[in-house]
């Protein structure tokens, strides 16, 4: 099915027409249709691989744009696997392009292996790599492995030639689930995985054609931030691996019963990590309460452990940041020191659940404790962005002897806030309720709502987001007051007021009511120029990231 | 006799450097120079035994015995399964 799409491909030395020949006839699936997924794809397809298959059980969110290339801001919400698809015939016509939209999972592994040629890993999980891997081994398949975090990347060929070791000759054992860092939570420069994708593409074009040398038995590392581009020559297969070795306990018959998710110790998608139950319930409040506490002017200590970049992306006010990480806990040890005295400045009241004691009561405690040996200051609140690492530093605190300090249970990711400060803005408008101004309402809310939101570096000014001022009405009669923007410039707009979240669709839900009953459709944001990032179909929203 | 050990992916993290040099004894084998690291950066720990050694960019096992010399880079390189 050579067309004139694939001519320059044809006249290449290296390439030709009989290497054309079997791309055309060879069918390669990607599994997974993310960063890597997407150019590996979209690459594929304008090669003009003849059947290309297409895995991934997710749907497209905003926050995966900016590296998954293949998907458009009009298919979020669409399954990924459909979406890619559509982008890969859009391309190449003359492709016939499948859709699994079922995921990859040991039921129907082999069966999808056995069903193409030469199989693309482009997932984002260990659980999924070891299936994969195990799946390619007894479907004897090629593996074209790649994977990306942050600005590194890693790529390989497994189970390819007669001594091509596999993933598990070169990871008999799963990475602890704290060593996998997810794209979600470590964030990634959306070309690495770009870059690391399309060298996928690279190399399973070279497989299903039979040119060039495949990269088996090399890991090729890159780390993108120095550009140094390193290849690593691999073992050969491992005689004892349980999947490839002489030997083996992974079969056809025994692959769909094995744990993945417990041999990984991790589920296999890029979802949050399990909460952690570290402190009892009265030692952890949520966002409502500390709402509430400082709605009542108690004195209390912000501490937040998120990392820097995040920190500096959205905070609340006055809060402090002593970044943590649970491998690196003996150097946060120099911050305990730091928290303590900061909270030993002025004698504060206890906060816990059900415990939020009046001052007098505060001091009564504080004497008690202290005959006990424990140190009572002004209260301190641990902030993180998922209520895991603040549990981590709250019993740290507690095993130098201070007891003031609770954690925010769910972290920055507590919706309830948000949608309650601004859903009362938008239905009452009122100024003073719960005792806090408006503007330091708004100033909550919006705060809570940026901390929320993993966005690039170019950040909504925090002082502009914060001075929604004294003035404002219900947010129907602002709304009103917009003008029709212009949308000129590429989807760019100019803009007045508005709403920073993440979370959609809640919002959406309770902010579609009030707009329809204001007949407006368009809910857009404060002064500067915003890009438009989606569409609702009651409403148009413009969610604020980075420009 | 110097040795070089580099950090890839979140080891680097960890280390909080891209390389880190160490004086060993002649003669040192890699599981000196595995201890040293360790020593220097204990949080390293969660790599052992899952995460690829490589001996001047070639593949060695974590258990190898093999003698070192002067000039040698150790690369550690765990495993990213992000995409």
């Amino acid at each position: 099915m050579e067309s004139e799409i694939d001519r320059r491909q044809l006249i290449l030395p290296a390439f030709g027409p009989a290497a054309q020949g079997r791309l055309c006839k060879a069918g390669v699936l990607v599994i997974g249709a993310g960063g890597l997924g997407c150019p590996a794809a979209l690459y594929l397809a304008a090669a003009g691989v003849g059947r290309l298959g297409i895995v991934d059980q997710d749907a497209v969110e905003l926050s995966n744009l900016h590296r998954q290339v293949a998907h458009r801001e009009s298919s979020v919400g669409m399954h990924k696997a459909d979406s890619a698809a559509q982008a890969c015939r859009a391309l190449n016509s003359s492709i016939q392009v499948d859709v699994h939209r079922e995921g990859f999972t040991p039921a129907n592994a082999l069966e999808l292996a056995s069903a193409y040629d030469v199989i693309v890993d482009a997932t984002d999980n260990a659980a999924s790599r070891y299936l994969i891997s195990d799946a390619c081994v007894i479907a004897r398949r090629p593996l074209v492995s790649g994977a990306a975090l942050g600005t590194d990347g890693q790529l390989t060929v497994y189970n390819h030639g007669p001594d091509g070791p596999c993933y598990r000759c070169m990871f008999p054992e799963a990475p602890r689930p704290e060593s996998c860092s997810r794209c979600s939570d470590a964030g990634v420069l959306g070309v690495v995985p770009g870059i690391i994708g399309t060298l996928q593409a690279l190399e399973a074009i070279k497989l299903a054609s039979g040119v060039g040398k495949p990269l088996s038995r090399t890991l090729l590392l890159a780390d993108c931030m120095s550009g140094r581009f390193t290849s690593i020559k691999l073992r050969a297969k491992m005689p004892g691996c349980i999947a490839c070795g002489h030997n083996p306990s992974i079969t056809a018959q025994s692959l769909p019963e094995y744990d993945y998710n417990g041999f990984t110790g991790a589920p296999s998608n890029d979802t949050a990590p399990q909460s952690l139950q570290l402190l009892p319930a009265r030692e952890r409040i949520t966002a409502g309460q500390l709402h509430q506490l400082l709605d009542r002017g108690t004195a209390i200590h912000l501490v937040d452990v998120r990392p820097r970049e995040q920190f500096e992306i959205a905070h609340m006010p006055g809060s402090h940041n002593y970044p943590f990480d649970e491998s690196r806990k003996d150097a946060f040890r120099q911050h305990i020191g730091a928290i303590m005295q900061l909270a030993e400045k002025e004698p504060g009241v206890a906060v816990g659940n059900g415990n939020n004691t009046e001052d007098a009561d505060g001091d009564r405690r504080q004497q008690e404790n202290s005959s006990r040996g424990e140190r009572l200051g002004r209260p301190v609140c641990i902030v993180c962005r998922r209520g895991n690492d603040s549990q981590h530093v709250v019993h740290m605190l507690k095993q130098n002897g201070f007891i003031s300090a609770v954690d925010l249970s769910a972290g920055t990711l507590e919706k309830d806030l948000q949608i309650v400060v601004l859903f009362a803005l938008a239905s009452t408008g009122k100024r003073q309720a719960h005792g806090i101004s408006v503007k330091r309402r708004v100033g909550v809310g919006l705060a809570w709502a940026a901390l929320s939101f993993p966005v690039g570096p170019n950040i909504i000014d925090r002082g502009k987001m914060l001075d929604i001022d004294g003035e404002v009405k219900t947010l129907v009669e602002k709304i009103k007051e917009l003008g029709s923007p212009d949308k000129a410039d590429h989807g760019r707009i100019k803009v007045k007021y508005g709403l920073l979240f993440r979370e959609t669709s809640d919002l959406f839900e309770a902010l579609a009511g009030t707009m329809r009953a204001a007949k407006r459709k368009k809910l857009v944001t404060f002064d500067g120029e915003l890009l438009l990032q989606g569409v609702h179909d009651n409403v148009d929203v413009v969610l604020l990231e980075a420009c | 006799m110097k040795v070089a050990f580099l950090f890839f992916a979140r080891s680097r993290e960890i280390a909080g450097t891209q390389s880190w040099e160490i004086d060993l004894h002649d003669g040192a084998s890699i599981q000196d120079a595995l201890q040293a690291v360790l020593t220097q950066f204990p949080a390293l720990t969660e790599f052992e035994g899952r995460c690829v050694l490589a001996l001047n960019q070639e593949y060695i096992d974590k258990d190898s015995k093999q003698h070192l010399k002067d000039g040698d880079e150790v690369a550690l390189i765990p495993p990213i399964s992000g995409g």
